[in-house]
């Protein structure tokens, strides 16, 4: 599919903690497993530096003096940043992490963690992640090979998922059968598709 | 001729017995001198009263015994009066001043329970201010720690690559050990909280210690969105007290503000803290708009025991004031006239040097 394009994109782990004691620590580990990190100390700062499509993932602290995790979580929606969360917390509290769970938190752990608590979170942060941006980039991409068709191939081909015979479709747009056919194979083409079947999926996937 | 040179309270003590002894003859000399009918032994009663107050358990029980034992030999020497009731006088005096003695020290071993009581008291009083800190303490104290345990853990990951990456392992060491530096400073702070002792005086920035115990309670500042409004003076002022002393008053003071704010609505609550150099004393107040102390309660509320709250045993204002007068103050209290209450203390300032 788009993995190729897939790589192309940097995936970082953003960290946002108001310790540097933490933040450093976090910094060192995550890259001796080989990850990419971006360490922040607010949830301003993050936003101030952090530019353009957002990919990997999102490691908060929940107590913070300027903004706390929760309430970011909370505006992330808004600010149409889609990185999956994890929280690390120095404090306990089960109403609060339900609630990050609830609003769709990867995990909540509770500081001093296990270190491959953390990793393995991270991971399958990544995971969603990455799921998600090649969903993103599959869509773009059925989305510009429906642009190729022009207004008539497109009519054509959606009668043809409906089911309708070449016949049928010709005498609902008032053209011969001949155009109909022309306008057929020339859509499946562009489409890069190979059956009907393939067609219905197409676009069930582009509504 | 030698001078003998006594201090001040030796003299009073020479003399305060000597006088003693010469009211115990006095009524001796009477005692004698009138006859049986006249209860004259009584008054010694006086003169154990009068000494329970100052002497120690054995020097009463010896002036009990003195006194006594006068009773007994009046009796005998007295020429004239009806025998029977000399006697019965005689036991009236003896019981009462048993009596007597018997209550002064009973009185004394209760008061030395209360002191007891009290010094426990204190020190839960102490601990348990330190409750709505804990959060604040265990915060503080899991981040360090946190960072110790992620660059132990990458520390060994750094050195089990091949080759090992011995800077980076180096690096994570040495965040380590400064990590472990700062728990044991926050450890030694707390700890010097809940210690009860003599105020060992020193010159310390008074400012600088106010924003040092201010970190414990940023936690529940911030938790009751309570906003601080931090009016210091805006020079160096010094005092002279016991810094950690201070201290602790100062962050009771600020529980105890906060406490109060508690049924203000969110968006109004508001804690000013103010210090200035006045001549030779250092001032310190703080002010907050919460629901202020009855009118009628003001003058109790330094008082042992006393408090506002269902779930206070009241002993926090009172040890305040305490360790304020013991560092050689005066504590305060007003009342806000925007409502709420008004603290404020005065501590002797640093000489110039």
């Amino acid at each position: 599919m788009q993995e190729k394009k897939y790589q192309q994109l940097q995936a970082f782990v953003y960290i946002i903690d108001d310790d540097t004691s933490v933040r450093d620590s976090l910094e060192d580990l995550l890259q001796s497993v080989g990850l990419e990190v971006k360490k922040f100390e607010s949830t301003h700062q993050f936003l101030a530096h952090a530019h353009g499509a957002l990919h990997g993932c999102l490691v908060l602290d929940v107590r913070m003096p300027e903004q706390s995790g929760l309430a970011f979580q909370k505006q992330m929606q808004a600010l149409d940043i889609h990185l999956p969360v994890i929280f690390i917390t120095g404090h306990g509290e089960v109403a609060m992490s339900v609630l990050a769970m609830k609003r769709g938190a990867i995990d909540f752990l509770l500081k001093p963690f296990k270190h491959q608590d953390l990793i393995d979170a991270i991971q399958i942060a990544m995971q969603k992640d990455k799921q998600r941006v090649m969903l993103e980039l599959d869509q773009q991409h059925f989305h510009t090979l429906w642009n190729k068709l022009n207004h008539g191939e497109q009519e054509v081909i959606k009668l043809v998922a409906k089911g309708c015979l070449n016949k049928q479709i010709a005498a609902q747009l008032h053209l011969s059968e001949i155009t109909i056919k022309v306008r057929r194979a020339s859509a499946m083409r562009k489409l890069e598709l190979n059956s009907i079947i393939e067609l219905i999926h197409f676009l069930e996937k582009i509504k | 001729m030698k001078m003998l040179v006594f201090n001040k309270t030796q003299l009073n003590k020479g003399l305060g017995y000597f006088t003693f002894l010469l009211i115990v003859l006095i009524i001796f000399i009477c005692d004698t001198t009138t006859d049986y009918d006249i209860a004259i032994s009584v008054f010694y009663n006086i003169v154990i009263y009068l000494v329970g107050h100052q002497a120690s358990k054995k020097r009463l029980i010896y002036i009990f015994g003195l006194c006594v034992f006068l009773t007994i030999i009046s009796m005998l020497l007295t020429p004239f009066g009806n025998y029977k009731i000399g006697i019965i006088n005689m036991l009236i005096s003896i019981l009462s001043m048993m009596l007597l003695t018997s209550l002064i020290i009973k009185k004394a071993q209760v008061t030395t329970l209360a002191n007891e009581f009290q010094a426990r008291l204190i020190r839960i009083s102490r601990i348990k201010s330190l409750e709505g800190t804990t959060e604040s303490i265990v915060h503080e104290i899991n981040q360090p720690l946190t960072a110790i345990r992620t660059s132990s853990h990458s520390a060994q990951l750094w050195l089990e690559q091949n080759p090992p990456n011995i800077d980076r392992a180096l690096k994570a060491i040495q965040r380590i050990d400064h990590d472990s530096q700062r728990i044991s400073h926050i450890i030694r702070r707390v700890h010097r909280l809940t210690k009860a002792k003599q105020p060992e005086l020193t010159r310390f920035d008074f400012n600088q210690a106010v924003h040092e115990i201010l970190t414990l309670s940023l936690n529940d500042l911030e938790k009751n969105k309570i906003k601080l409004n931090d009016q210091l003076s805006q020079t160096k002022i010094y005092a002279y007290a016991d810094e950690i002393q201070i201290q602790q008053v100062i962050h009771n003071l600020i529980t105890n503000a906060i406490d109060a704010l508690k049924n203000i609505p969110i968006t109004q609550r508001q804690i000013e803290l103010y210090s200035n150099q006045q001549t030779n004393k250092i001032v310190f107040s703080i002010v907050d708009n919460g629901h202020g102390v009855e009118p009628e309660q003001r003058q109790h509320i330094f008082e042992t025991f006393w408090s506002s709250k269902e779930e206070g045993i009241g002993i926090g204002l009172s040890i305040c004031l305490t360790i304020i007068e013991a560092n050689h103050g005066h504590l305060n209290f007003k009342a806000n006239p925007k409502g709420g209450a008004i603290f404020s203390f005065d501590i002797p300032a640093a000489k110039e040097r």
